[in-house]
Formats: structure tokens, sequence, C-alpha cells
């Protein structure tokens, strides 16, 4: 695709997006529904901006080119950073590598991808990268660092594909006329903190399986890459070392849509490869699936439920509100004292049970539960009371619901 | 409607835009060896010389452009299944066929002169009768070592001696995509400063923008 089409394209999209905000705005009556009706848009549209590599890629090839990989891998990622860092732009939302056509990329794939150094030919997938492992680090935590400062959780609540699929199934619930559930306090902080556990635990097996290659010596059997020619090592060594994808419940969908619209054969999802290690498929583990099932079912219960331990969620919420990050975060939500009753409906609505907005008496609000959705501001009925604020401006505030009416 | 290519008998002779079809031979009378590919396809040129096929601007159905391709076969006929370019910043490809008789198998990719040479600029894996993707069969799916029913030669050409029933070639030649080690840190590694300097961009306005909130008057 040359870079006029490119352009081309890129223009189409952001005035089909500028023109579908507007008629949002301004066909929307319900005021309590309007951040939510554009929030859903702005899903929607990030979803194709993501996958963006899958709408524009080769369809029907032959079995010995599943992924393909021009024009899709010169776009964005691969095309514009070349081989320094050919991976694509890292975004901290779930967005697998594989069938996204390297449009953006899942971070916590890449932090995992690099701790464990494929770029060896021995071990690797034949990629080659002409910087370290710990430069490429650098680049992709500077990455989750900037987007996390300039947009927060903002990412989780308006930008994430995953984050769609459990609001639709919120919408799901709704349709059947199904109050959803709510964890009691302590279970949601308890599994809003096992987010760093989850995290930690997969980094830590990152160089457990990366081990030979970062310090020369096998932490466990097998993972050495250079002796380990049958199926159980060569599972090890070349599809373990990015653990959190083999229980991430995002892959499936992916792989899922992927071989929906034809561009992935079928047969190399559904094929056992590594023997006897768990694995289904190429791409998708059983355990990628019971998980996606899992998360499915409770998001149907619990509004956002894997938000509340998404790892991914941990390491923009840990960049965005915790100190020093959060002092010089560009987007967050304000709270004035003066103005709030306490009516409590802002903890209500809430999808991820945050309770800050709630508790704090005023000031700004930065908690890492909470992803910036919006619907607390959009429900609150005070005027001026809640705000989202982006670079010290208001950008949005709670309304009079007594002034609207009259 | 596709217009196969002349079999040729000997010496070098070349056909010109040419499209073939699965049933195209592509004969080697030399070696008692013939050249199949099984999709559709076209080429700018296609001559034999020196017993191997040159093509030129090869394209396949499915594939992307392939700038040149020297294929040899003796006493034994191949099927080029699949033949393309995963991307072209990198010079990297993979080539699947399959065999029909014990014989020997040449390939030249056309890669710059220090692919033969020089193993820290490329990647090179040769899987004989086994798949690279899906490892279920009995050799798990492992490339095999170079001497291993293959070798490469220094001008960069692949000889499989090895493959009974099927062959897949990945290359990867990085010469061109090597840093500079004598440029300065900061040309050498412009993604990283592209990424530091964002970094610091976003913090310093997070500081200008909490300085003028939290002084008199400011903002809350």
């Amino acid at each position: 695709m040359s870079l006029v089409n490119e352009v081309t394209v890129a223009v189409i999209f952001v005035a089909i997006l500028a023109a579908g905000v507007v008629a949002i705005l301004k066909s929307t009556k319900d005021r309590t529904r309007r951040v939510s009706h554009l929030r859903f848009f702005i899903q929607i549209a990030a979803v194709f901006v993501v996958f963006m590599g899958l709408l524009i890629g080769p369809f029907n090839q032959p079995l010995w080119l599943p992924l393909g990989s021009s024009p899709r891998d010169h776009l964005i990622g691969a095309g514009f950073f070349g081989n320094e860092f050919p991976d694509g732009i890292s975004l901290p939302i779930l967005a697998c590598y594989y069938p996204n056509g390297r449009t953006v990329t899942c971070a916590v794939w890449q932090i995992q991808a690099y701790i464990f150094p494929f770029w060896d030919y021995s071990v690797g997938y034949n990629v080659f990268y002409s910087t370290s492992g710990l430069e490429m680090l650098v680049i992709v935590f500077s990455s989750i660092i900037f987007a996390s400062l300039l947009l927060g959780r903002f990412f989780c609540g308006w930008l994430c594909p995953f984050g769609l699929y459990m609001d639709l199934l919120t919408r799901v619930r709704k349709v059947f006329k199904k109050r959803h559930l709510s964890f009691s306090p302590k279970t949601n902080t308890a599994l809003h903190q096992s987010r760093y556990v989850i995290i930690a635990i997969f980094l830590i097996l990152s160089v457990i399986f990366g081990s030979y290659s970062i310090f020369g010596a096998e932490l466990i059997p097998g993972t050495d890459p250079n002796t380990g020619h049958d199926v159980l090592h060569s599972g090890i060594t070349s599809n373990i070392n990015e653990p959190f994808c083999l229980v991430c419940p995002m892959r499936p969908l992916c792989i899922l849509i992927e071989c929906g619209i034809g561009s992935m054969n079928w047969s190399y999802v559904s094929q056992i490869v590594y023997g006897p290690f768990w694995i289904t498929g190429f791409y998708v583990t059983s355990i990628n699936l019971a998980i996606l099932i899992l998360v499915t079912i409770l998001s149907l219960a619990y509004r956002r439920f894997w938000c509340r331990i998404c790892p991914m969620g941990a390491l923009t919420g840990l960049f965005s509100t915790f100190s020093p990050f959060k002092h010089v975060a560009l987007t967050r939500l304000h709270k004035d004292e003066q103005k709030c009753t306490k009516c409590g409906i802002c903890k209500r609505v809430c999808p991820t049970q945050a309770t800050e907005m709630y508790d704090k008496k005023g000031g700004d609000v930065t908690e890492s539960r909470c992803i910036l959705c919006m619907r607390c501001v959009e429900m609150c009925p005070y005027g001026n009371a809640l705000k989202a604020k982006f670079a010290g401006k208001t950008v949005m505030s709670s309304r009079n619901w007594l002034e609207d009416k009259v | 409607m596709a217009v196969g290519l002349l079999s040729v008998s000997s010496g070098s002779q070349a056909q010109t835009a040419a499209s073939f079809t699965p049933d195209t031979p592509f004969n080697i009378p030399d070696c008692n060896g013939t050249i199949y590919f099984a999709f559709n396809g076209s080429c700018a040129q296609a001559r034999l010389e020196n017993s191997t096929w040159v093509f030129s601007d090869l394209q396949l159905a499915y594939s992307t452009p392939v700038a040149s391709l020297r294929v040899g076969t003796k006493n034994c006929n191949i099927t080029i299944t699949s033949f393309s370019v995963f991307l072209a910043s990198q010079n990297a490809g993979a080539v699947h066929y399959n065999v029909t008789g014990p014989g020997i198998q040449t390939f030249n990719f056309g890669l710059s002169p220090a692919f033969g040479l020089n193993p820290k600029i490329r990647d090179l894996m040769v899987f004989l009768d086994s798949d690279p993707l899906t490892q279920n069969n009995d050799s798990g799916g492992q490339s095999a070592p170079e001497g291993s029913g293959w070798t490469l030669s220094e001008d960069g050409t692949i000889t499989v001696t090895g493959a009974a029933a099927e062959a897949f070639i990945f290359y990867s030649d990085h010469s061109s995509q090597l840093i500079d080690s004598d440029l300065p840190f900061y040309q050498s590694h412009p993604v990283l400063m592209a990424s530091l300097v964002l970094v610091a961009g976003v913090v310093l306005v997070g500081v200008a923008v909490k300085v003028k909130s939290t002084r008199p008057g400011g903002k809350p």
C-alpha cells in the first residue's frame, strides 16, 4: 500500500470518526447516556485501528503463509520503526501481536518477549533485531509510561478491545434485564491488588524460561534452546517464553476473529502442535480457552471483571496513579468537595467498583482501579461536582440534572 | 489464460514476460531434473543458465514478488508450493517444495554477497521432510543443522541433498540492517531516543500543569 493510499485511508477514517462523534453528541438526548454512547463508538473505532492489519491483510493464502506478512507487516510498526523495533507500537491494551498485523502490539507481550531474548536466531521466531533486549525493554516501558502519563487507564475504558468485549457482555446481560453482581469491598480490593502479583509472576516466569539465554544456565530443565530438540523441549523454548500469552483471554478472541475473516487457517488453531503441554493449537492453549470462558461468565455477572485483575491495567495504573507518576499524569478526575453531597451515585455506577471518587473529600482523584470511563462524571447529578481533566483543562464535567430539565 | 514456457533443452536460453501454470515444466535435461510450481505465476524473464533456472521478478499466486530466484535440481523433480518474501526490509523469505526422487536441489535467493560469508548477518533454517509449523511428525519440526542434508556456499547458494519428500527453507539477510557502530548513539538508536524524548516531554508538560494548578491563583 502506498503512502498516498495509507494517508487517504487515515483521512477517511478520521473523517468517519469525527462525523460519528458529532452525530452521537447531537443525537443522544439522554445526557446520562451520551458519554456512554460516545465511548462505545470510540471503542469500536479503536478495534478497527488496532486490527487494521487484519482488515487490509492478504486473504486466502496457502497453508504455508498463515500470517502472511505483506502488506500487513509494512504497517506502522514494522514499516515505521524499521528493524530497530519491528514489532509494532507498544500500547497498554490487550491487542494480540499475531493477529493484528503489528499495527500495534500488546505491551505485556513485548515485555515478556524481550526478557526472553528470542532475537537469538537459534531460539527465536526468526525475527532479527538490531537492538538489544535491554534497549527494547526501555522502549516498551517508555511507551507504557508515556501512554500512562498521557491518558492513564483511559486506554482500559475507551480503547482496549477486551474492554469492549466485556462491555458487550454487560449489554447482553441488560438485554435479559438481569442486574449485575458486586464484590464486597474487601474482595474487590484483593482482586485489584492481585494484578500486581499476576504480572510479577508472569515476568518472573519469563525470566525463568529465558534463563539460559540470559544467564547461560537453565533454571528449569528444557529451557536450553540449543539442546531442546524434542517436542517437549521445543515447546518450552519456543512457546512458553511468553507465559502470560498462554493464559490471556484476549488471544482466543483475536484468533477467532482472524479465522472468521479468513486471514488465518483454522487448522493452525485446531491441531495439536506441542504435544503434551496443554496446547490445543499453534496459537491457542486450552488454558486460554478455559480462562476466556471463565472470564466471559464472570463478566456477565460482574461488570468489567477482567479489568480488576488485568496485568496490563496494573502497569497503566502503576505509571499513572502512584507516586511520583500521579503528580504529572495529564488525564485525571477531579472532585469538588463543596458541591458533592455524598449521594453515592458515582460509587454505584462505577464498573470496577472504584471508591475513591466517593471516599475522597475533594481534589484530584487518582485511583488505579479507575478505568476513566467517565461514567461517574456522566451520572453525577450535581453541576461541576465531578470533572474530567486533561492537562489541567476540563474536558467534561457533571451537570445539574434539575437545571437540564428546566 | 496462462501461457506455458517452453522447455529448454540445453545451453542458455530465455523466455521473457511469461506466465506459467502448475503443469508447466522447467526442465533441466543435463541434470535429469524438472521444476514445477504449485500455483500459477509469472516472471519477467526465465532462463536456463548453467543447469540452473534463473527467474526474474517471479510472482506466484498468493505470494509476494521475488526479485530473483535461481533454482536447480539434479536427478529429481521438485514442485515449489510456496515462495514469499516476508519482510522486504529484512530480505527475509521462505520457500517450500516437494521432491520426487533422490537428488540434489539448489536455491539462490540473490541476497547480499555477505550472506554466504558472514553467519552473523544471516538467519537460515532448512527443514527436511518435517513441517516447521505443525511439528506433528517424527522429526519434531526441528531444522537440520548445516552439513546434515544441506550446505551453504560462499556465493549464497543453498544445496539440499537430504530431502526425501519435502523441504522448507527460511532465510533472512540482515546485512543492510546492522547498526553502523560509527554513528553517534542518538543516531544509531532513534526509536530509543524518540521514546525517551516523548516521556521527558510528557513529564515536563505534567510538571508545568501541576505547578500552574498549585500556585496561588491557579485553578486547583
